[in-house]
Formats: C-alpha cells, sequence, structure tokens
C-alpha cells in the first residue's frame, strides 16, 4: 500500500519533471537572462569610448549587410523596412506592429534586461516623433532603472562571489575531514570526495570566468582562445557536479537493489561516467558552437546550443531520480519485513541523496517561470542565485556536516581529545560519556554500507559479525 | 567618380577660402568645427542644407573611404579588424555632416551610401551574425548524448554488479 502510493508520487512527480526538461525552448530563455545578470557586473565600467565606438560601429557593419542583402520576395505591401537606428538594427516589421529587442550593453548606465521598443504605424513607416519630426525608437526604459538595476547587479555579483566562497570553505573543510578520518574511508566516501571535489572545481572556475573573462571587456573584444578554453572547462565542470550526483545514485541503487552481495564495487565505471562522460555533451557543445555560433568567447547564452549541455544534466537527474525512488521502493518492503535499524541506515544515505536531486535540479525546474512584475522578478533572481550559487555549501552540509558518520567521527574525536588534555582535571563523568560515544559512534560507522577496511579500526570483530548478519538479512529481502 | 574627383576639388578649395562665405541664411550645427565649412558649401552652391548638398557632402567621405579601401589588398576586405578603422571613419565623417546641417542621422541617405559601399566592397564576405544550426542538426546533437546516457548507466551498473572482493 504504502508502496505503491510512493510510486504513485514518484511518478507524477518524474513525468512533471520531464515535461519541464522538455520545455528546452524555456530553459534557453530563462539561462539567457541569468547569463544577462552575469553580465551586468558592477566593474563592467564603459569609460573606454574605443570599446563603446566599436561595438556601434560593428552593429552598424553588421546591419549594414544585412540590409544589403534585402531579399524582397515574401514580404508583404505595407511593412516596415529594416533599418538602422544608430544603435540597433530593426527588422522587416509588419504594420501596426511594435517591434521589441533588448537594450544594447554599450553605455554603463543602459540596463541589457530592459527594452527598446520602435513602432512600425499602420501605414507601413516607422514611428515619427512629433517633436522632432525625426523617426524614433524609444530607448527610455534602458536607463529607467539604472541605478537600481546596478545595485542588483551588483548585489547578484557579490551574492554570487560570497555563494561560492562559502561553497568552497565548506567544501574544503568536508574534504579534509574525510581525508583526515581515515575511519571514514569507505566507498561510498570516495564517491563524496569525487563529488565535492567536483564542486571544488566548479566553483574555481565560476569565480575565475566570473572576475576575469565576463567581467573584462577588454578580454571579450580580443577573443583569445583561453577564454573559449575556460568557458569549455567551466561547461564541463558543471556536468561533472551533476553526473557524480548520478554516480551515488547508482552506488546505492546497485548495492541495495541490484546486488546486495557486491561488497566492493569497481568504481573505474563510476570514474568514468562522473568524469568522463560529462565530456561528451561539453566537446559536442564546443564543436557546434565554433560551426555555428561562434561568439566572442562563447559567452552568449541566446543560443539554444547551450541545452547540448542542459538536455543531459536533466536526464541524468530524471535517471537519479528514478534509481532514488526504486531504493525508496525497496528499503519501505525491506522495513515492513524486518526490524527497522538496519534499513534506515540506507534510508538515511538514500534521504540525503533525494533531498539533494530536487535540490540541485529544481533551478532547471523553476527557469521557466520568471514573474512578470518587478518586485517579483527580482525575488526570483535572488532565489535562483541562491539555489544555483550555493549548491556547494547544500552538498557539504547534507552530505558530510549532517552525516551521522562523521558526526560521530568528530565528536568521538573531539572527546578523546578532551580527555588527554581534560584528564588532570579527572572528570570521571566525562570520560564515562566519551566511552560511551565511542560505542554509539562505532555503531554509526556501520553506515559506510561496506565491510571493507575499516571494520579494522573498530577494534572488535563483534562487530564484523553484525555487519555480516546485516548483509545477510538484506539478502533474503533483496 | 571623376565628377566626385571635380567636387573634391571645389570642396577642398573651399576649405581655404570659407571666411569668404557670406552669414549663413540657415541654423548650422556647433557641435563639429567643421561645421562652418560644410554649412557654406551648402548656402553657395544650393541656397539651403538640403539632402542633395548632403549627398554631395558624402562623395566625399566616400571619397576619402574608397582611397583608404584601396590601399588594402581585396582578399583583406573581408577582415573586420583591418577595415573596421575605415568604415569608423567613414561612419563618423557621414555622421559629423548630418550633424552640421542639422539632418537627422541616419536617414534614407545614409543607408543608400551605406548600401552602396557594402554592395561595393563587402558583398561576398560572410555574415558575421551568429544563427543556430537548422532543427533537425539542433535535435540530433543535443539528443545524442542524451541516449548515450542509459548505456552508460546500465554499463556502470552490469559491470559493477559482478564486481568481486578482491579487486
Amino acid at each position: 500500500m504504502a508502496e505503491r502510493k510512493m510510486g504513485g508520487f514518484g511518478w507524477s512527480w518524474m513525468v512533471t519533471l520531464m515535461l519541464l526538461c522538455n520545455l528546452t525552448k524555456f530553459l534557453g530563455r530563462a539561462s539567457m537572462e541569468v547569463n544577462e545578470s552575469q553580465q551586468e557586473h558592477p566593474n563592467n565600467v564603459y569609460h573606454d569610448i574605443g570599446i563603446t565606438r566599436n561595438k556601434i560601429v560593428t552593429a552598424q557593419f553588421e546591419c549594414y549587410q544585412k540590409i544589403m542583402k534585402d531579399d524582397t520576395n515574401g514580404r508583404q505591401e505595407s511593412m516596415c523596412n529594416r533599418t538602422w537606428d544608430g544603435w540597433l538594427c530593426w527588422d522587416d516589421t509588419e504594420a501596426g506592429v511594435t517591434s521589441e529587442q533588448h537594450c544594447p550593453d554599450y553605455f554603463q548606465d543602459f540596463d541589457p534586461s530592459e527594452m527598446v521598443t520602435k513602432i512600425c504605424t499602420e501605414s507601413g513607416q516607422w514611428f515619427v516623433h512629433p517633436f522632432s519630426n525625426r523617426t524614433w525608437s524609444n530607448y527610455t526604459r534602458c536607463t529607467e532603472h539604472t541605478n537600481e538595476g546596478m545595485m542588483t547587479a551588483m548585489n547578484h555579483f557579490y551574492l554570487t562571489l560570497i555563494g561560492h566562497g562559502l561553497s568552497l570553505v565548506s567544501l574544503l573543510i568536508s574534504l579534509a575531514i574525510f581525508f583526515h578520518f581515515k575511519s571514514l574511508s569507505c566507498q561510498r566516501i570516495t564517491l563524496h570526495k569525487n563529488l565535492f571535489f567536483s564542486f571544488v572545481l566548479n566553483s574555481v572556475i565560476t569565480i575565475i570566468w566570473l572576475t576575469a573573462v565576463a567581467n573584462n571587456q577588454e578580454l571579450l573584444q580580443r577573443n583569445p582562445v583561453s577564454c573559449k578554453v575556460s568557458q569549455f572547462i567551466h561547461l564541463y565542470l558543471f556536468g561533472c557536479n551533476y553526473f557524480w550526483m548520478l554516480c551515488e545514485g547508482i552506488y546505492l541503487h546497485t548495492l541495495i537493489v541490484v546486488a546486495v552481495f557486491a561488497e566492493k564495487q569497481h568504481l573505474m565505471w563510476y570514474y568514468l561516467l562522473g568524469w568522463g562522460f560529462p565530456l561528451i555533451p561539453a566537446s559536442i557543445h564546443a564543436i557546434a558552437r565554433s560551426y555555428y555560433y561562434n561568439d566572442n568567447c562563447w559567452i552568449s547564452s541566446k543560443t539554444s546550443l547551450l541545452y547540448i549541455i542542459h538536455g543531459p544534466i536533466c536526464a541524468a537527474l530524471l535517471v537519479n531520480l528514478f534509481f532514488l525512488l526504486n531504493i525508496v521502493r525497496v528499503l519501505i518492503t525491506k522495513l515492513k519485513v524486518t526490524h527497522q535499524a538496519e534499513s534506515s541506515l540506507y534510508m538515511k544515505a538514500v534521504r540525503a541523496t533525494l533531498i539533494l536531486v530536487p535540490l540541485l535540479g529544481i533551478e532547471f525546474v523553476l527557469l521557466p517561470y520568471k514573474p512578470e512584475g518587478r518586485v517579483s522578478s527580482e525575488i526570483y533572481d535572488y532565489l535562483m542565485h541562491i539555489l544555483m550559487h550555493y549548491q556547494g555549501l547544500l552538498v557539504a552540509t547534507i552530505f558530510c556536516f549532517f552525516n551521522g558518520e562523521v558526526q560521530a567521527v568528530l565528536r568521538r574525536h573531539w572527546n578523546q581529545h578532551h580527555i588527554q588534555f581534560g584528564s588532570s582535571i579527572g572528570n570521571h563523568s566525562d570520560a564515562l560519556r566519551s566511552a560511551s560515544y565511542t560505542a554509539s559512534s562505532i555503531i554509526e560507522v556501520q553506515g559506510c554500507y561496506t565491510i571493507d577496511g575499516h571494520t579494522e579500526h573498530m577494534n572488535g570483530k563483534g562487530f564484523h559479525d553484525t555487519d555480516a548478519s546485516m548483509l545477510k538479512s538484506d539478502s533474503t529481502f533483496a | 567618380m571623376k565628377g566626385a574627383v571635380g567636387f573634391i576639388g571645389i570642396f577642398l578649395s573651399f576649405f581655404s577660402e570659407v571666411s569668404e562665405g557670406g552669414p549663413l541664411s540657415f541654423d548650422c550645427g556647433t557641435k563639429y568645427p567643421e561645421c562652418d565649412v560644410y554649412c557654406s558649401i551648402c548656402q553657395d552652391y544650393y541656397g539651403n542644407p538640403t539632402m542633395n548638398c548632403l549627398s554631395d557632402l558624402y562623395k566625399h567621405c566616400l571619397q576619402t573611404f574608397t582611397t583608404e579601401m584601396s590601399s588594402l589588398n581585396t582578399t583583406d576586405w573581408c577582415v573586420w579588424n583591418k577595415v573596421s578603422s575605415f568604415y569608423s571613419n567613414f561612419s563618423h565623417c557621414s555622421e559629423s555632416m548630418a550633424d552640421c546641417l542639422l539632418i537627422p542621422w541616419p536617414n534614407s541617405l545614409v543607408e543608400r551610401f551605406f548600401v552602396e559601399i557594402h554592395s561595393k566592397f563587402f558583398k561576398d564576405c560572410p555574415t558575421e551574425e551568429f544563427s543556430d544550426p537548422p532543427p533537425a542538426i539542433m535535435f540530433a546533437l543535443v539528443i545524442t548524448p542524451i541516449c548515450l546516457i542509459p548505456v552508460m548507466v546500465s554499463l556502470v551498473v552490469l559491470k559493477t554488479k559482478n564486481g568481486d572482493g578482491n579487486s
């Protein structure tokens, strides 16, 4: 009963997710917005008139190239002809339609997320301003909210940097814990280490990308190969995060559902999936980008070629979700038959991973729904930034700091430390308490789900037996 | 072309004789120092700052641009880094003249001149505008790695399923 309920819930969830993933059109639009918020950093100072001038002249050249290749076939009678208004290029527009495009980024006080409008009148002529008596495009919105826009952009920039900084610190602390306490080392922790490492690398490359490339107009103009390479690495590491999540899911699934006897799995295949596979979409993207949409530093996110990166990530999250729901199904079956203690250990790990899948993937689900209003869209922006850039912190917290084994080991270590230096006081109750902690922590260490090396650290054969019996009981219900 | 050269001759001679021009009968822009020159040319030849006058003035810009472009190999005409400064000069030339005569820039005349130089020099240049691949290719590119995921996942599951404790 419970199982069926769970399954039904899971399926509706998966179907929703799948539907959302299919709406790649929206994804692209939203990711464009994300990139734009990245581009409007406060330090994008266009004091250099040369760069502004160069941008305008380049746009003008492109525009007149387009006007020159004017093809009149298929055009209706009453249409406003494509034109260059001095800043932006306007396509042929039907009479009575108001054409819209984003504000240009030529000037510091122009907000590229705002829109410029140009009216094509009913007679098929571009709107002429009654005062100046010249054709006129409405650029007023570009500077309307510049100050607030700059504030928001600045906040987002610092929010992003702080997020990645905090993530880096917490991830490095976690990695240090994992490497320092050998008693923690088991395959699942090895997978954690890899996941954390991919997050560390992702944070580092994002900080580099934001501060050194996206923020550097001069570099963007120069367009060296190195900035395209760093964008490639950026997208590759972005993929690695999600594929290591998938590895965690597969590992648990294999351990619990597929083969309970597999005490030790070949991690080589996980490395191949986690570090190797993301190379495929990243390479396809790079090749396609250099053929079709070879913009400066590949910084634009207005191309749908980015689905090559986002598609597999969505798919990986869906596959992971499927695995995790399957694990939950199996565990619930077990829980109903056997006493709870053993399975609940697995349950903890599954819960941690299950929490993370929607948390890591929710940005892709939320992306299409940017609200229209100014305040609500600002709240949305903040939410997205927090979701996207504080993931490392989130992962370190859930997988390391909230992890029972880690907490137990740390507590034990702290108590040992305390005994060593506090023995002179001779507080017996303290020593007793630490002893009980030690015992409880040893039991929790079993949560590592393998009976490899770390049993030696437990100084007790009895625990080995417990492990074996646990596995036996598992096998009967697998 | 000959006419243009002849015109430039007159034009240049006016540079030296600008002080002799009488008071202007129309408003003249003051944004650029050479505005007086342009305005007096229009005053003397057309009486007013008309589009025809602007058109003649533009022939001067065009002449400069053509000379600059002919200093390049024709193979370099599509290399934006090499032509951008000439192009920018031409654009500035046309804009400043229009500003001096208080005619809005860009206008249909400007457009005609630009289309002319584009057809003459940049007709066969590959368009720099970025575009996505056609939908069929796009679909193939996106779906390929997605299809590889189940393959990869089942490979990992199958290969690790029979893992032995000795490894």
